[in-house]
């Protein structure tokens, strides 16, 4: 039986190569980068919230005491500021979970922060979801992650500006001491899980001490580094 | 030697995903592969399904053949895995009982008499999951174990369709020994 069809041929319709040849073709998207970019931009959208949640902007600060000291529940605190993306942040504990509320007012966006009490404070987030809204495409909002001036245009993600301003008040907050070390190994931990590369999408300080801090970036196009980092 | 080389550039080409290196060895392995469809397949249209869903995973995992042994053989054994999946339904209801006594009649039945093409239609003929038992057992040789474990067949059933394939087999080739001694008869 093996013997009789050992070399046994046939001619194929003569159509066919053109069908394997459609079929090939459609199949070409790559959705791998797409997806881990899109991730990563979550990461970083993630990542800079969590840095501005503990380490605060200048006005912010002493509500943020206050706050603790008077109301032991949820409060919720806006924060204007002109900016093109709408970041809200959900921090859940296992104690009590918040709600934060997202609105935004014409062109400018609130930015909504939810506290927790110092108790939980002292308890790590063990989930953050974050809704994103991004108007500009992702080189405009990252090319100027390290900018000197407070610039209010648009086109510009001022999240970074307010990284930029609250790195000096950062130090002062005892909460994010304790946070920013493992929140920076742990946002670096699941950025090396998507990106294979050296250097990575987005890389955090690991220092406690310092907030979340952002000491590399990696576009492909756009790279950042800090020197001092590490 | 240089039928070897030749396929061994056209499978670079195909790593890279160059058109024509893949038409190339489309053109080079079809007839091949066409008659290995052909006798898994209830006929020639799904033979050529067959054939075309088979080359197209052949081109989607070429960067998994690593260059060791035969390209032809691991092309093949595409094949038979998609005309497998092409008739997935009809082998649920096959069981090892079933299995047993098709190799069992496999055995005991002559087929040097029977011409290739007639023994290919004899084939064609046979309910779906039987065909693909019977091409697995018969023709590529596989064990009752191995087949059973590839077909994913659970123990024990009835041998009810078992019966019918028997029967099938037995009066067909019974058919064509007496049609072919008639023509040579003559």
């Amino acid at each position: 039986m093996q013997e009789k069809f050992r070399d046994f041929k046939a001619e194929p319709p003569a159509a066919l190569w053109n069908n394997i040849s459609a079929g090939l073709n459609k199949p070409t998207k790559k959705r791998l980068p797409f997806t881990w970019m899109a991730a990563a931009v979550v990461f970083i959208f993630s990542a800079i919230g969590l840095w501005l949640k503990n380490a605060s902007i200048i006005t912010e600060n002493q509500y943020m005491e206050e706050a603790v000291v008077q109301k032991p529940e949820s409060t919720v605190f806006t924060e204007d500021t002109p900016e093109n993306a709408a970041i809200s942040i959900v921090e859940t504990t296992h104690a009590s979970p918040r709600k934060a509320k997202n609105s935004t007012k014409n062109t400018r966006v609130n930015k909504n922060i939810a506290l927790q009490t110092a108790a939980d404070v002292q308890t790590k987030a063990d989930r953050v979801s974050v809704e994103t809204l991004v108007s500009s495409p992702e080189p405009v909002l990252i090319a100027d992650p390290f900018p000197n001036s407070n610039d209010a245009a648009p086109a510009q993600l001022n999240a970074a500006n307010v990284v930029e301003e609250s790195e000096t008040s950062a130090q002062d907050e005892p909460l994010s001491r304790q946070r920013g070390g493992s929140i920076g190994r742990f946002v670096n931990k699941l950025v090396a899980k998507v990106d294979s590369r050296e250097d990575k999408l987005i890389e955090v300080s690991e220092e406690a001490g310092e907030g979340l801090k952002i000491t590399g970036l990696n576009f492909g196009l756009v790279k950042m580094k800090n020197k001092n980092a590490k | 030697m240089k039928q070897r080389s030749t396929i061994e550039d056209l499978l670079q080409g195909c790593k890279r995903g160059e058109r024509q290196a893949q038409e190339g060895l489309y053109r080079k392995l079809a007839p091949a592969m066409m008659g290995i469809c052909l006798r898994y397949a209830k006929d020639h249209d799904d033979a050529a399904d067959i054939l075309q869903n088979g080359f197209v995973r052949v081109f989607q995992k070429i960067n998994d053949f690593r260059m060791e042994g035969s390209f032809e053989g691991w092309a093949k054994r595409i094949m038979v895995n998609t005309a497998i999946e092409t008739y997935r339904k009809n082998l649920r209801s096959l069981t090892a009982v079933s299995l047993d006594e098709v190799q069992e009649e496999v055995a005991y039945t002559n087929w040097d008499s029977l011409e290739v093409q007639d023994l290919l239609q004899l084939i064609q003929d046979l309910p779906n999951g039987y065909r693909v038992v019977f091409n697995l057992y018969a023709i590529e040789g596989y064990s009752h174990k191995e087949i059973a474990e590839e077909l994913g067949i659970s123990e024990g059933g009835s041998k009810s369709q078992l019966s019918r394939a028997r029967t099938i087999l037995k009066e067909k080739i019974k058919q064509l020994e007496e049609f072919d001694h008639a023509r040579k008869i003559r």
